[in-house]
């Protein structure tokens, strides 16, 4: 029994130990999330756009309809997000957005600080989404 | 009927249906793309195979192939599946894959099916298209890459429109749809190939990349153009209707729509809209809130009825509740000068059809037209004042053979129908013809007189209409004129059809009663499948006339009020959904009266010409802004719903009225439509036959499918003068447009944006003028520049003018005659 | 809009009366249309647009529909075509022998590719797939006349001698 009891002592010192703790330093240290995170979003772009098609899959399968997308036809005749908002204090991160999109234009990053002073700062518009 | 078994089940249909319409019968859909209801089975797509116990060895396309006794059909089995997968596979060899940025995602026939049929690959590889697409016009983009070669497009062009734009071209791979020597779309714009399009080749340019079909809420409604009453979808998305929804399931237009219905919607959205009241102060018309503007109109009548007297002038675009509304506002007021639309063209209506038929509506309802046998269309524009009709008639000559007849001053539309025989007249002579006509039948007998008052009479006023006489004068030949009379009484149903609206000023009762005369020696009035149709021109033409929106008593018309305003003798005028200086004959005069009258309000969407000139002007609702119902030409009432809200503080007419009324001390209120429909019914018994809320999608017909005549009797009516002078001027209404308001709606704007004088080849060349020359325009001592437009629909000496644009003044060339003697010059 | 239909038919400059002649003979005459355009073709050696537009016109059949018509059949040529017409045999036995290169001297001389028109309107070149004398190979038809076992050099002379000619 003694035996026992030193094995988990030992396991708890050890943590003691420089080097062995879980716990991180934040706001100094941070933590890496996993790739499979899902963190803030964000917009891909291409050669001289976003990737972004305007095709409203995102709004129409996002379950907090957080997001607003508005179409429009550029120069070329393309179709293209003239906006595209998300509105992140109604995201749940839930990552359907990046599920539905036909063309791989939005995915979401490791990026988890996301609080702010403001309302109208969690509004992420298209600029800040292609960032 | 013929029985017959599919997928088990027991099905009786009539043994002219197909396979695929019996398994719809019972409830089984069969997959398909180039079906359509209302088209001729074409089997293009292949999606529909199934097996046929009786036809062992092959699959059988179910929308072509009519049933047969006995016949075991299965529709589906893996074997059938295989293949339909097969031919989505050969299918998408092709066909582009940009659904995200098809507008046509969502609501793609080939979208669902690919998900129906779970196609996730191709084993076959193939070129996928490269063609450039068609955005030359603003209404209709094409884009030949994602066509499927169903033919939908061309054959409703064909076989409904009659217009002709589309053909397969080339051979083998390279087949494709495309317009005469493949260039870009240049047709009427009707957007029925938009409709039918099963996949986003064909999308409206207008709505392109606006929304995602399922995202707009969809409003049914009626269309606020003609007096045709089509339904028409609204797509509205954040308040703003963005499209117009192609629907064939609700109404009696099949989702048939023209280009002012698909594409005219936008004049809803204008900027221009009037948002808040105007009041002249200073003499200029300044902003102002709505007690104080209803206060000063109050006031206004009030005093005027103190005085000489008020009048109210309406349009027929109101709702029948808001028509009623009005009505008892002048009673309020205290006024008898109550009138609409002019108070000349829809006398045919009610003073011709009545001292005939005694009764002023038209007799049958539009689905009778396609299965008439004998059509004849007085005026050709027909096809282009009601052009949803038009396409009833092309189907009736195409499916059912019917014959057309045209008796008409110039070539349209309806004359290039298949087999349609054109009577073409000179100008305002077709009185004599419709009069030669009824001579025939009574001469040879054909005549139906049996209880027909009048016949005696008629004899003798006929004397000098044969056929040899009215040849002579017309330019009809007696041999053509025999002949119509004659198909006319031999055929088993028959419609008669003719247009009025202020378009048509002169001879309206006249042509109207001649009209009458030739459909009851016909025995027309009152036959089952047979009808006189009489069109109006707005969407309320047929409410206004059934709630009495005319001089009641001693009362004014229109004419007669502004007769007295010009001398000075009305106070004031109230003009509700009207422009009369811009739609009403005799320009000069409505100036004038306009200017001489102390008091003018004008209550409008739009600070018209007659609106600038206002005292007051009270901002109004679109019909895609309120509720109510409308009665079209074939007296359907139908409901109109609203689907967005008023622009700024713009108000419903019902509403308006009902606060004036207030302020003049009334307990006038607007209840809501269906406890004002209720009362209606009360007033017109003919509405009385069912309560608001029964009216169904397919609205209601006062007086039933085939209304019987009140009283036959025809009533003798002179033929027509002929108008001497080198150039005589028509004047009336362009395809693209309807009344005035469509000169503020994209769509027809975009099609014909400019007011034009049409003259035939012949006198261009004569006169030495090319397309878009001005030519100088003069009659009645007003000279006018209009651009010419030379075609083949005119014969020579004859010149067409479209009433449409405000600009033109068109309106001062002609003071309420058919035709006007015209001097024509470079 | 048909209207600017009707201005190209006054705008070209053909002489319709020869298409007017034709159409005069099969006014209602259900299904002409074949007959009539291949009259037209003949009197005119191709189909011009505004005859098109006068049939169109005159059998009321949809311009569109007749387009449909003349693209389906190889038969119509829709440009003024030459005066004398080389059809290049390219079937199996003629390639074999090296009908590109008779095809490409061809082109050469006259500068003309397959369906091309010189533009005194003299010569139009045409690559068909077989025209049934492969004992001749390589094998090219000049209107009714066939020369065959061509070479670059005989191509030559062939080709001269109906640059001679008028």
């Amino acid at each position: 029994m003694f035996k026992a009891f030193a094995k988990g002592l030992s396991i708890t010192f050890k943590h003691m130990l420089p080097g062995h703790s879980t716990t991180v330093q934040y706001p100094s240290v941070k933590l890496k999330p996993s790739d499979r995170f899902r963190g803030l979003h964000r917009l891909v772009p291409s050669q001289d756009r976003e990737k972004c098609v305007a095709c409203y899959l995102c709004p129409t399968v996002c379950p907090a309809k957080c997001i607003t997308v508005e179409a429009a036809e550029n120069d070329k005749g393309e179709k293209y997000p003239k906006v595209y908002t998300i509105d992140l204090l109604r995201c749940i991160f839930c990552g359907y957005c990046v599920e539905a999109c036909p063309v791989e234009a939005i995915e979401m990053t490791g990026a988890y600080e996301l609080a702010n002073y403001e309302r109208e700062d969690f509004q992420f518009t298209k600029q800040r989404l292609l960032k | 009927m013929v029985n017959l078994t599919i997928d088990g089940k027991q099905v009786t249909v009539s043994k002219t249906a197909t396979i695929y319409e019996a398994a719809k019968e019972v409830g089984i859909s069969i997959p398909v793309l180039c079906y359509a209801k209302k088209l001729m089975p074409y089997g293009a797509c292949r999606f529909c195979l199934v097996q046929v116990e009786q036809m062992k060895g092959r699959l059988i396309p179910a929308c072509t192939t009519p049933v047969s006794e006995g016949m075991v059909v299965t529709t589906i089995s893996d074997e059938i599946k295989k293949v339909r997968k097969t031919v989505m596979e050969f299918l998408l060899v092709n066909h582009v894959l940009d659904c995200p940025v098809c507008d046509k995602g969502g609501e793609c026939d080939l979208q669902d099916l690919a998900y129906e049929l779970e196609s996730t690959s191709n084993r076959f590889e193939g070129e996928k298209f490269d063609l450039p697409t068609d955005e030359v016009n603003p209404l209709i983009e094409r884009n030949m890459n994602r066509c499927v070669l169903c033919g939908r497009c061309a054959r409703v062009c064909d076989e409904v429109v009659g217009y002709g734009s589309y053909s397969f071209i080339n051979r083998g791979f390279e087949t494709k749809i495309a317009t005469a020597y493949d260039r870009g779309l240049s047709c009427e714009f009707c957007g029925q190939c938009v409709s039918m399009c099963p996949v986003g080749a064909i999308l409206p340019r207008p709505f392109k990349f606006k929304a995602r079909p399922w995202q707009l809420k969809e409003v049914d409604s009626v269309c606020g153009y003609c007096g045709n009453g089509c339904t028409l979808t609204l797509g509205v998305l954040n308040n703003k209707v963005e499209t117009i929804r192609f629907n064939d399931k609700i109404g009696v237009n099949d989702g048939n729509l023209c280009v002012r219905g698909r594409f005219g919607y936008s004049y809803v959205n204008h900027d221009e809209r009037l948002t808040k009241p105007l009041l002249r102060k200073d003499g200029e018309l300044v902003e102002a809130e709505w007690d104080e503007a209803l206060q000063v109109v109050a006031d206004g009548l009030a005093n005027a009825q103190k005085g000489q007297g008020a009048g109210i002038l309406s349009g027929a675009r109101l709702t029948n509740e808001e028509l009623f509304v009005l009505k008892q506002f002048a009673k309020t007021l205290g006024t008898q000068n109550l009138d609409h639309s002019g108070g000349e063209c829809y006398k045919g209506v009610t003073e011709g059809l009545k001292e005939t038929i005694g009764i002023s509506a038209s007799t049958g309802t539009f689905p009778q037209i396609e299965k008439a046998n004998v059509i004849l269309a007085i005026r050709s524009d027909f096809y282009e004042t009601h052009p949803v009709v038009g396409m009833v008639v092309n189907q009736a000559i195409r499916r059912n053979e019917a014959k057309l007849l045209v008796l008409a001053d110039k070539r349209g539309k309806l004359s290039k129908l298949p087999g349609a025989k054109t009577l073409l007249t000179k100008p305002g002579l077709e009185l004599d013809i419709l009069n030669a006509m009824a001579r025939v039948l009574l001469d040879e007998g054909l005549a139906q007189t049996e209880g027909v008052d009048g016949i005696a009479d008629l004899q003798a006023a006929l004397a000098n209409f044969s056929p040899a006489q009215v040849a002579e004068r017309t330019g009809v030949s007696a041999e053509q004129l025999q002949a119509a009379a004659r198909q006319l009484a031999g055929a088993k149903n028959s419609a008669i059809l003719m247009a009025y609206g202020l378009p048509y000023q002169g001879l309206n009762k006249e042509l109207a009663t001649a009209a009458a005369n030739l459909a009851l020696l016909a025995g027309i009035p009152g036959r089952e499948g047979s009808g006189l149709y009489l069109c109006g021109e707005k969407a309320n033409s047929q409410g206004a006339i059934d709630l009495g929106i005319l001089p009641q008593g001693n009362g004014m018309g229109a004419q007669a009020m502004f007769t007295a305003a010009a001398a000075g003798q009305l106070d004031a005028l109230y003009v509700v959904g009207e422009d009369p200086l811009s739609s009403y004959p005799d320009r000069d005069r409505i100036a004038k009266a306009l200017d001489k009258v102390p008091f003018l309000v004008v209550q409008d969407l739009f600070l018209s010409p007659t609106a600038q000139q206002a005292d007051v002007v009270l901002p109004a609702t679109s019909f895609a802004e309120k509720d109510g119902t409308f009665t079209n030409a074939e007296r359907r009432i139908q409901r109109v719903r609203r689907g967005i809200s008023s622009p700024g503080q713009a108000r419903a007419d019902g509403a308006i009225l009902t606060a004036l009324a207030g302020k003049l001390g009334s307990s006038l209120a607007f209840t809501g439509p269906a406890a004002i429909f209720a009362e209606i019914g009360k007033a017109v018994p003919a509405y009385a036959t069912c309560s608001f809320n029964e009216i169904g999608p397919q609205g209601v017909v006062w007086g039933g499918e085939s209304l019987q005549p009140a009283s036959r009797k025809v009533v003798a009516v002179a033929g027509g003068s002929e108008v001497e002078g080198d150039f005589r001027l028509v004047t009336g209404s362009a395809l693209y447009h309807s009344g005035t308001v469509s000169t503020k709606a994209k769509g027809p704007m975009a099609v014909l944006a400019e007011p034009y004088v049409e003259l035939s080849r012949e006198d261009a060349k004569a006169l030495k003028v090319a397309d878009g020359d001005l030519l100088k325009v003069a009659g009645n001592g007003v000279e006018l520049k209009l651009k010419a437009k030379v075609g083949n629909r005119l014969p020579k000496g004859v010149l067409f003018a479209p009433y449409h644009f405000a600009e033109a003044q068109v309106n001062r060339l002609y003071k309420g005659e058919a035709v006007i003697a015209v001097k024509v010059s470079k | 809009m048909s209207e600017a239909v009707e201005t190209t038919v006054e705008e070209q400059d053909i002489d319709l009366t020869g298409a007017n002649q034709i159409l005069d003979k099969y006014t209602d005459f259900p299904g002409a249309l074949m007959p009539v355009l291949q009259e037209i073709q003949e009197f005119y050696g191709y189909i011009p647009e505004p005859t098109v537009h006068l049939a169109a016109e005159r059998l009321n059949i949809y311009t569109s529909q007749i387009y449909g018509v003349l693209t389906f059949y190889a038969q119509f040529h829709l440009e003024p075509r030459g005066k004398y017409i080389i059809r290049v045999c390219m079937g199996t036995a003629c390639h074999v022998k090296g009908a590109t290169r008779i095809g490409d001297t061809i082109k050469d001389r006259l500068g003309v590719g397959h369906a091309e028109t010189t533009e005194d309107l003299k010569f139009t070149a045409e690559y068909v797939a077989c025209i049934g004398a492969c004992g001749m190979a390589p094998v090219i038809m000049v209107n009714d006349a066939t020369y065959g076992s061509l070479t670059v050099q005989k191509t030559d002379e062939v080709i001269k001698k109906y640059q001679q000619m008028d």
